[in-house]
Order: structure tokens, then sequence, then C-alpha cells
């Protein structure tokens, strides 16, 4: 891990925070399918394809010397964390008053999104194994490089994610207040904000590394 | 002299309590009316003007009278007639009226949909009716303590006038017009479960007055169906019955009126209408549009034979529109003050000069009003509108004079227009002044809010030392300065334009105020700012860098609480704002739970990093925001203070032996404060948004329903029962709760709302007095108890301020005491609650000993995050009850429980309790788990009882202080706000009694804290 150069992760990031961004705003324009707003649920498919396949690049490109990474076993574990996460994070909409019964495919496709936003990410590039969770997570001290990339995408995304519930109470009687759209939104955005966080980050560490070690 | 902690908090809640006393008196001004009454003598009825023939001024020698059309007049107000009850309003699938309905469909009279003023409560309404004014806002707090009306009004002209009145139904009318009536009969709307009664001690006394006929006017008040609005809502299967029996009462003094009249040859004039609507939930008081909506219908032997209009769905009036109507049509004055403009409609029977000269009479009276209230009024467009509409009407008036051949109808049509455009843009120039503002007062009030929460400020956060104030002789100089200062600003303000009424007056109230106010705000800049002016900001601003994420969090939504205030649809919807809040910080506390018991267990090995590595990776991590790491490494900077945390930190770690069992317990009973919370906000759909979305309450409450109401009542008490088996003290107490619980089923089943076969006859309801007094004797009996049971074993203790176990001792005692509190609570909850509701207070019996279970293994929250925890449930278990911070979902039959006849201060109280059931079982709940705390030696970073109850108080009163100092700044920016009356004002009101509320109990803690000691 520690051959990763931060640059190479920071770029990387800004890679992700733009094509989410655009796969968000253009969505809507290339098909009426994948419109946020109007049609969530088909625009929510769509949009955790994208974030999954620019993870999964990510485990590739920087992880793909890990070998213990690439069992089956690691492998059906993170797979079985990131389903049981799906359901996780739909229990707590239910428990933060998401409708039990009527809108329960809108959460269903929420949760999904919130997982493959905050859950795929470390599973797929931490590894499943217990410590560098613990450190990222419990302790909060990543390493810079892809752990703290990790770190920040996912805080950022829950928290995304938990502010786009704000605007539902207002009487604005927009589209997108209706739930879930605007927490898918929030999501998305606190995703990007993640990423760019993250490059931001890593590019000012970069700067601080002594000179010798910037080229490893 | 140092200044002690409880002082100080008592100086600082007095100084709030009164700065918001003076901030409520200065917005919500009781109005001033004009005294006196109007005569017929002092008005013109025609405008003059010159006659182009002699010169001379024409009228007054020969100035037509309006001349009465009725003589009798019989006034029937239904309390909370909807408009779609009546009239055939599109959308509405509600039974009407048929009678009436089909003298309104036939042209047999003249009715509108007329709009009533917010507050829609009934005393208010009644007062705008009679004086055609609109009523302050106060008049709805006001509601229940209702004094005589001393503006000039309708009744009281028709009492000048030698009308004969009788009155039958709300005694409201009786206490606004003391000796007005010759015949009355009040009836008590306070009892909101008997619908029948009231209605039939009104209709009882109808044959006498159709016989006799000795009165010019009848004034009957129907209260019923406001009762089964209250109860069921207007989609009750009791509501059609309830109207056809008001529809027979409308038809039999038609009946009779018609026959009298073509005996007698009078005319009178049979008037129906509603003071305010019902919502679609049953409740009334807010501005919602069913709520203002109103019939009003004119019926007369005048306007039979389709001599009548139908029902225009395009013209609305306003309510208050009706008192110079009626006063014109029985030939009285228009009450001085009234804004109404008359609705010309009814008067069919008169000529058009006639009529025309009515609306000049109203538009004098209007422009009186107007003078009396606008400066400068003849700069007003409304006022050039109105001369424009009198010189249309001395034109008129020359062409008739004239015996002009042109089409002198169609004419005076035109000059009515005119005036009637007029006499609006009047109306509403006034309405517009008429809430004035005593902005001294409110900056007044502002301004000490602001310093008592600067105060309290800086009481809490040296609740774990000394306060850092002293006061000696040295400090008179500054005392004094101060005191000179202060006089000086208020010499000043009390000279210039803005003076306050209310400050600035020579009473004893307003000296008495100033020098209370006066005296508070010296000591304050004397002491307070004198001393500690630099450090108070540094201090917070440390306080609030040392929190961890969760007490972080708890500050942050405190703070985000009191700025969503800002948004009227966060006031509206506030419930969701707590619940919200609620759920996250749950959420965190576990998280941060398993942090803390996963960094203590599990050795991480800490990545290989150079230094220069670590201190650029310190910076990005106080970045995040992320406050445990920063604990960390403040702990090798190594001054002796962090050592000591450090040390402390460690002890902690030791004390408690964090298994790994103790974190899936803390774990497992969050989920259930989680799930609890969601089952709780499933019962009462509330807020503006989404309360029309049906909702377990709902669903309870249907008649067909009462079965599983009456199981899951059963099965809520039993709960109840067996979560608190183990913390009663004795059998005997738990024998008392047992018989209370059980009381409490009777109470409900006497009532009627659920079933208990066998004892209760479902045919035969009774209040329920005998049942809801044996609950009340119980609780008094537990609650004598305790007490004793607390000085028995006080006395007994052996008190040594060092001792850990003496202390672990005392807060036993405290604990219990509070627990015993906790459960007498509960019962009165249970009483006082809206029957569904019962299991929810169940529900929140369940959340709360699940918080308690966890509260046990969680040692890292201070008592100050523990006291914000427990007002954010305190104040989401208020929304769950179904309350709202609008006024109509007051529970006012909470008011009546347990009482043969109305008694105010009983009714206030009960109705008060009822309201913050919730928010006060949380405090009390706050109490038990701090001394449980104490009591198993948990608390390590506040070691004293009395610290912890002090920063508890500190913090409650901050709570308070906090939103209130913020939302009176917001409403004085907001005062001309569209919102203002039917938003941030009822929820000024909801801080006020919330304000209160926390106080007392504030000051209830710093009383118990001074006997801890």
């Amino acid at each position: 891990m520690g051959k990763v150069s931060l640059k190479s992760v920071s770029a990387f990031n800004l890679l992700s925070l733009s094509v989410t961004l655009v796969h968000m705003m253009t969505g809507g324009y290339l098909t009426k399918y994948a419109d946020v707003i109007r049609n969530p649920e088909y625009a929510v498919k769509t949009l955790v394809v994208t974030i999954a396949v620019l993870t999964f690049c990510g485990s590739f490109i920087f992880s793909w010397t890990d070998l213990p990474k690439w069992r089956a076993s690691s492998m059906a574990k993170g797979g079985v964390l990131y389903l049981a996460s799906t359901a996780f994070i739909h229990g707590i909409a239910v428990l933060y008053g998401a409708p039990f019964i009527e809108s329960a495919s809108e959460t269903f496709h929420f949760s999904w999104l919130l997982a493959t936003a905050a859950v795929l990410p470390p599973c797929a590039l931490l590894g499943t194994h217990s410590d560098s969770w613990l450190r990222v997570f419990a302790r909060n001290s990543p390493e810079p490089g892809v752990e703290s990339s990790v770190h920040l995408t996912t805080l950022c995304s829950i928290i995304g994610a938990w502010l786009g519930a704000f605007p539902i109470p207002l009487d604005w009687d927009r589209p997108w207040q209706v739930w879930p759209r605007s927490c898918v939104i929030g999501t998305l955005l606190g995703y990007c904000v993640g990423h760019l966080l993250s490059a931001v980050h890593l590019i000012r560490q970069h700067r601080q590394l002594p000179k010798h070690k910037k080229f490893t | 002299m140092k200044i002690l902690h409880s002082p100080f908090l008592l100086y600082c809640i007095a100084f709030l309590q009164i700065g918001f006393g003076v901030f409520l008196a200065g917005f919500f001004p009781l109005k001033i009316a004009i005294p006196g009454y109007a005569t017929l003598r002092n008005n013109e009825t025609e405008p003059q003007f010159l006659d182009q023939q002699n010169g001379s001024k024409m009228p007054p020698h020969d100035q037509v009278k309006v001349k009465p059309l009725f003589q009798k007049m019989v006034f029937i107000l239904i309390d909370a007639l909807r408009a779609d009850f009546v009239l055939p309003l599109s959308g509405s699938d509600l039974p009407r009226m048929e009678f009436v309905s089909r003298l309104v469909a036939n042209k047999e009279t003249f009715s509108f949909l007329a709009r009533a003023h917010a507050p829609t409560v009934t005393m208010p309404r009644i007062k705008a009716l009679t004086t055609g004014g609109i009523p302050g806002f106060v008049d709805a707090a006001l509601n229940v303590d209702s004094q005589a009306l001393q503006e000039d009004n309708m009744v009281s002209q028709l009492q000048r006038a030698d009308r004969k009145m009788v009155f039958y139904g709300d005694d409201t009318w009786m206490k606004l017009f003391p000796g007005h009536f010759m015949r009355t009969d009040g009836t008590t709307s306070f009892f909101v479960t008997d619908y029948t009664e009231v209605d039939e001690n009104v209709t009882r006394h109808l044959d006498t007055e159709l016989s006799h006929l000795n009165w010019d006017v009848m004034f009957l008040h129907y209260l019923g169906l406001d009762h089964i609005g209250h109860l069921a809502g207007p989609r009750s299967p009791l509501v059609k019955p309830k109207l056809q029996e008001m529809d027979s009462i409308v038809q039999r003094i038609y009946t009779a009126m018609i026959e009298w009249d073509r005996k007698a040859g009078t005319s009178t004039v049979l008037l129906l209408c509603g003071d305010h609507g019902m919502s679609d939930q049953g409740s009334h008081g807010g501005s919602s549009s069913s709520e203002t909506a109103v019939p009003l219908v004119f019926i007369s032997d005048q306007y039979s034979h389709g001599q009548g209009a139908v029902y225009d769905p395009d013209v609305e009036l306003e309510q208050i529109d009706l008192a110079p109507t009626l006063s014109l049509l029985l030939g009285l004055p228009v009450p001085q003050n009234s804004l109404g403009t008359l609705i010309i409609d009814v008067f069919s029977g008169l000529t058009i000069r006639q009529k025309l000269s009515a609306t000049y009479i109203n538009a004098q009276q209007l422009l009186q009003v107007l003078e009396n209230n606008v400066k400068n009024h003849k700069q007003e467009p409304s006022f050039l509108s109105l001369e424009r509409a009198i010189q249309s009407h001395r034109d008129w008036l020359r062409l008739w004079h004239d015996n002009s051949t042109l089409d002198m109808e169609s004419l005076g049509e035109k000059t009515l227009t005119t005036y009637r455009h007029a006499m609006n843009a009047m109306r509403d120039r006034v309405a517009s002044t008429l809430s004035k503002y005593d902005l001294h007062a409110m900056a007044v009030g502002i301004v000490s809010v602001c310093m008592a929460l600067l105060g309290l400020c800086h009481g809490h956060l040296t609740a774990n030392g000394h306060l850092s104030l002293r006061v000696d002789t040295s400090s008179i100089f500054p005392i004094l300065g101060s005191l000179s200062l202060l006089l000086s600003l208020h010499a000043v303000f009390c000279t210039s334009p803005v003076a306050s009424p209310l400050l600035c007056h020579c009473g004893t109230l307003s000296l008495t105020l100033t020098f209370v106010l006066l005296t508070a705000g010296s000591l304050w800049c004397g002491v307070l700012l004198t001393t500690y002016s630099r450090g108070l900001f540094q201090e917070i601003w440390r306080q609030v860098c040392s929190q961890h994420a969760v007490g972080l969090f708890l500050l942050g939504g405190a703070v985000f609480h009191t700025v969503s205030l800002l948004s009227s649809s966060f006031v509206e919807e506030e419930h969701q704002t707590w619940y919200f809040l609620t759920v996250t910080v749950c959420l965190l506390i576990g998280l941060e739970h398993w942090r803390r018991s996963v960094l203590k267990t599990s050795d991480i090995p800490p990545t290989s990093v150079t230094p220069q590595d670590a201190t650029g990776r310190q910076e990005t991590r106080l970045s995040v925001g992320d406050t445990a790491y920063r604990e960390i490494s403040t702990r090798h900077r190594g001054t002796t203070e962090e050592r000591r945390i450090h040390v402390d930190n460690r002890r902690e770690t030791h004390a408690d032996d964090a298994t790994g069992e103790g974190v899936v317990v803390c774990l497992c009973s969050l989920a259930g404060v989680l799930v609890s919370c969601r089952i709780a906000r499933t019962w009462n759909q509330t807020g503006d948004k989404w309360s029309h979305l049906p909702d377990m309450g709902d669903w309870l409450v249907r008649p067909e329903k009462k079965v599983i109401l009456s199981m899951l009542t059963s099965a809520s008490l039993v709960t109840i029962c067996a979560v608190h088996w183990r913390d009663h003290q004795t059998s005997l107490n738990r024998c008392l709760f047992l018989l209370a619980a059980f009381a409490i089923y009777c109470f409900r089943a006497a009532n009627g709302s659920i079933v208990l076969p066998g004892v209760y006859d479902p045919s035969s309801m009774s209040k329920g007095v005998v049942e809801a007094r044996c609950v009340y004797a119980v609780v008094a009996v537990l609650f004598i108890n305790a007490l004793y049971n607390l000085y028995t074993t006080t006395s007994k203790l052996q008190i040594d301020q060092d001792d850990d176990k003496s202390l672990g001792a005392t807060a036993a005692v405290w604990s219990r005491f509070y627990l015993d509190l906790l459960l007498q609570w509960t019962l009165v909850c249970l009483l006082l609650v809206r029957t569904h509701n019962i299991s929810l207070v169940a529900v929140v019996a369940l959340q709360r000993a699940c918080l308690g279970r966890a509260l046990l293994e969680i040692k890292w929250m201070s008592s100050s995050h523990l006291t914000l925890l427990h007002v954010w449930l305190g104040q989401a278990t208020f929304f769950y009850q179904g309350n709202s911070n609008s006024l109509a979902t007051v529970d006012l039959s909470a008011g009546y429980i347990g009482l043969e006849e109305f008694n105010l201060p009983v009714v206030v109280t009960l109705l008060y309790v009822a309201t913050y059931a919730g928010p006060i079982y949380w405090v009390i709940a706050l109490m038990v788990h701090l001394n449980t705390r104490h009591n198993q030696g948990t608390m390590l970073v506040n070691r004293s009882l009395s610290v912890a109850t002090t920063q508890a108080s500190f913090t409650l009163a901050l709570t308070r202080a906090l939103p209130v100092a913020l939302y009176l700044v917001l409403v004085t920016v907001e005062r001309y706000h569209l919102f203002v009356w039917s938003v941030f004002s009822p929820k000024l009101l909801y801080e006020t009694m919330h304000t209160m509320l926390a106080l007392s109990l504030v000051l209830c803690l710093a009383v118990s804290n001074i006997f801890i000691k």
C-alpha cells in the first residue's frame, strides 16, 4: 500500500468526482429515465453502476498487488457486508421516518445508493481486514492515501445524505423535496465533496512530504 | 462577598422571565378602543351639496332617513359551523343542513361566505361579530377568562335603544354583556364531552319565547357542534344528526316567525351564522381556510318568494361586516370602532337613495376610525377614493334633486361600488395599523433576555467550580456607574417618540418594572460585565472546542433548532426537527460508544509515521472535526492539567470494565430507544404539511375500533406496570399503582371511549369524576409517601463531602425519590392524555427504560449533555402527543378531568400539565438518570451530585434562554410578515408557556439542590 503515490490517489479522486458529477448532471438530458428528480429509482440504478465501476477501477489500480484482497473468501465477505449495509441503511432510513410500506422501493434505492457511496469503497479499497477498518473508522486516523480518501468519501456521503433531509419540511412544494430525492442528491453531492476534499488534502500532504519520498 | 450559584441562577431566570414579560406586553398590546358609544344624532345621513339655483346647501332640511328594515331579530349562532355545512361549496362531501340549503337554493335568503379573522376562537369571534373590530391576538389566550366588553358594540346599542333582548347559550355572552339581557340561561362550553345537553338547555326555552314574543332580539348560541368537532371531527357520524337538529330548530323558528310577522305586521330577520369554522381534524384556532370560512344566512319573510338571491361562490365577505349591517338593518348607529362595511344586498327593501345614505353613514363612521388610527389621514389613498365616492354621491343627489331623467338606479349602483372600494381600502389601512407594536418595550425585553442568557452561559461554564463573581465595596462604582448610564438611557428613550406606554408611564406597575429592570441591569453590567467581560466568549469557545462528537452535535443541534425558527415552515413542522435530531443523537451516541469501546479493547497497531507526517495529519484531523484524536494528541503535549485529564481517563478506563457484553447491551438499548421513537411518531400526525395523513390515533378513535382500542389500552397499562414492576419500593406502592391503573381504565370506560363489559354500560356515559378523583388521590398518597421516605432517609444519612460512598448513598436516596416521582407522573399522564395516547405513554415509558439501561453503560457524557438529550426527547414527546405550534391542537377536554364544575385555576393547571406532560416526564427522567449514575459511582467527571444538578439546571435554563432570545429578535424583525399572526405569534405563546414551565422546573431543581448540600 505504501507504494501508492499520493498524487495518483488525488488524480483518481478528481476523476471520480468529475465522472459522478457529469453523470448526475447530464443523466437527465441523455435519457429521461436517468433524471434524478423525475425518475429517481432508475437514475439511482445507473449511478450505482457508475460509482461501483469507479470504485472497482480504484481498487484494481491501487491494490492489484495486494493478493489477499483478491481471494474469493475475502471478496465474498465484502459482498455480504455491502448487501447487509444496504439493509441496515434501509432500516436507519425507516427509523428516521421514511414510510414503512408506501415508498419502500424508493427507500431501498436510496439505501442502495448510500451503501454504494459509503460502504462499497471501504469494502473494495480497504479489504475486509478489521485492522484497517478500525484504524480508519474507529480511531479516525487513516493513512494519507487510499485510506484517507475512503475515510473522507464515506464520511461526506453520509453527511450529505443526512443534510439532504433538511429541505423536506420546507413549504416550497418542489418535486425534488419529495423523499428520497433530496437525500439522493445530498448523497451524491456529499460523495463528490468527499472526493474533492480528499484530492485537495492529498495534494497538500504531497507538498509536505520530504523530497526523497515524493517519487516513491 | 462571593456569589453562589443558586442565587445567581435565580437572578438570571427572574431577569429572563421579566424581560420576556416586558417583550410580550410590548408585542401583544391590548387594543385601545375609542371609548363611548356612537349615537344617531351626531351623524348626518347624506352629504351636503350646493343647490345651483339658490346657492343654499342642500340637505339637511330634506335628509332622507334610513328606516329600520326589521323590528325583530333572531340571531342563531352555531359554534364551529363550517361554511360547507350550510353552503354548497365545491369539493365538499360533508352533510348539510337540508332546510336551510333548500331556502338558499330557492332564493329565499341572502347567504354569504364570510371570513373570520384569526384566532378562530369563540370569544374573540363574538367580540368581532358584535363590535365589528378585529380583536387582538391575546384575546385567544384570555379566551377562558372573559370580562365585560367595554367597547361600543351592537348589543349595547340595542340596550341603549331600549330593545328587549333574550339570550340562551354559551355563557361567554353573559360575561361579555352583563345585565343586557332580559332573560338568559347560560351553558358552559367547557365540558367538551357533552354535546346533547348543552343544546337541549338552549332549545327548551324556545317554546316559551316563541309564544310570548315580548322581546325584540333573541340570541341563541349552540355549542354542541363544536363539541362534536373537538371529539370526533367533521366527518364523525355524530355530525349529521346534530345538523338535522339545528336545521329543525331553524325551521321551527322560521315557521313561527312568518306567522307572527303576518299577524302583527312586523318584520323579523333570522340570522344564521357560525363564529368560526372547523378544521378537517375538528379543531379550530388557526387560520386555515376551513377554520376561517363561516356561513352568513339572512332569512326573512321579506326575502321569501324568490326575493333573495342564490349563494354566489365568488363573493367573500369579512365576518366583521355583520356588525354595521345588523346595526343599520335594525336602525341603530354603527358601533364606533367597527371596521366592517355593510352588506348592501340585504337592504333590498330600501330605495336606492336610502341605500346610498346607509352606505354614507357607514363610510362616515369608518372615516372616524381612520382619523383616529392614522396620522395625516388626508393623504391616504383610501381617503382620496372616499372623497371621490362622496363627490359622486353628491352629484347623484343633485341629479335626483333636479328630477333628472337619467337612470338613477344604475348611477346609484355605480356610486355604491365606488363607496365599497373606498371603504374596503380604509378598512385594510386601519387593520394594518391596529397591530401597533411597542418597540421600546420590545427592545428592553430583548436586551434583558440576552443579558440573562449571557449570565446563564457564565453560570454554566463555571458550574464545576466557583462563580468568579464577587460583590464588595470596590464594585459599588461600576454598579452606580452603570445605573446612571441606564437611567440616562431610560430618560432619553422615554422622552423620544418611541416611548413605551408600559415603561414610561407614571403608574405603580410601570415604576416597579422600571425599578426592577434598572436594578437587574445595573447589577449585570456592574458585576458580570466588568469582572468577566473579556473572558466569556473565549471561555465559551474553549469549551466548545473540547467537546466530543456527541457533545458537539448536541450543541450544534440546539443552535440549529434555534436558527430553524427563522423559517415559518420549520416553525410549523418543528416536530420534524426534533424527530430528526433525536434519532441522529441516539445513533451518534451508539457510534461514539462503540468507537470508545473498540479503542479501549482492541490494540490497533498505529502505522509507523515520521513526526512530520504526524503533525500534518494532526492538522487534517482537526479540520475533519474529529475530537477523539485531539484528545489523544493533546495528551502528549504534557502540561500538568492535561496529564490530570489523562489520568482521569485512565481511571475511567479501569473503573468500568468495558466488556463486549456491556457494549452490546448498550447498543441494543439504544436500538430500542430508536424503534420506540419510530413507533411513537406514527401515533399522531402533527404540524401543517402532513397533518392530514392518517395516523394510528385517527384509526383507533373510530367508533367501530372501540374494542381494539380497549385491548390496546389495557395492554399498555399492563406494559407500564410491568416496566416499572421492579421500580416500586414496597408492595403497598405496587398495589396502589395497580389500583390507579385500574381506575384510569375505569375512567375511560365511564367516558365511553373504551369498553369494560359488565361494569360500564356503553349507552350511559358519565364524566367519570369519581374514577378520576380516585387516581388523583392515589397519586397524592404516593407523593406524600415518597416525600416522607426522602425526609426520613436523608435525615439518617451522615454526609461527608469527600467520601464517595456517602455521596453515593445520597444519590441513591434521591434517585429513589425521583423514580417514585416518575411513576406518579406516569399515572398523571395516563389520566390526562387522550385515550389513544395511553399506548403512547407506554411506548415512552419503554423508551425511558431503554435509555436508562443504555446510560448505565455510557459514562462519557457529562450532565449537560444528558440534560440536552433529555430536553430533546421531551420536545419530541411533546409532538408525539399530537401537539403542534398551532393553538388548534391543545386538547381542551384534558382541563376538565375529575371536575364537577368549572374552576379556572384548576382547569388552566390541568390543561397546562396535560399539554406539557412529555417534557415534564423527561425532566424527571433526567433527574432519575443523573442520580442513578452517581449512585453507581460511574460519574468521575462531575464528582459531586450537587455540581451535576447545578450544571443540569443551568443547561435546562439555557435551552430555553437561547431559542427565546433569538426568537424575540426574529419576531421583532418579522413583525410585518404575512404569517405573523398565524405562525409566529402562536409559536411565541407556546414559547412563553414552555419557558415558564422550564423555569419553574429549574426553580424546583435549585430548591432540591439546597437540600442535597
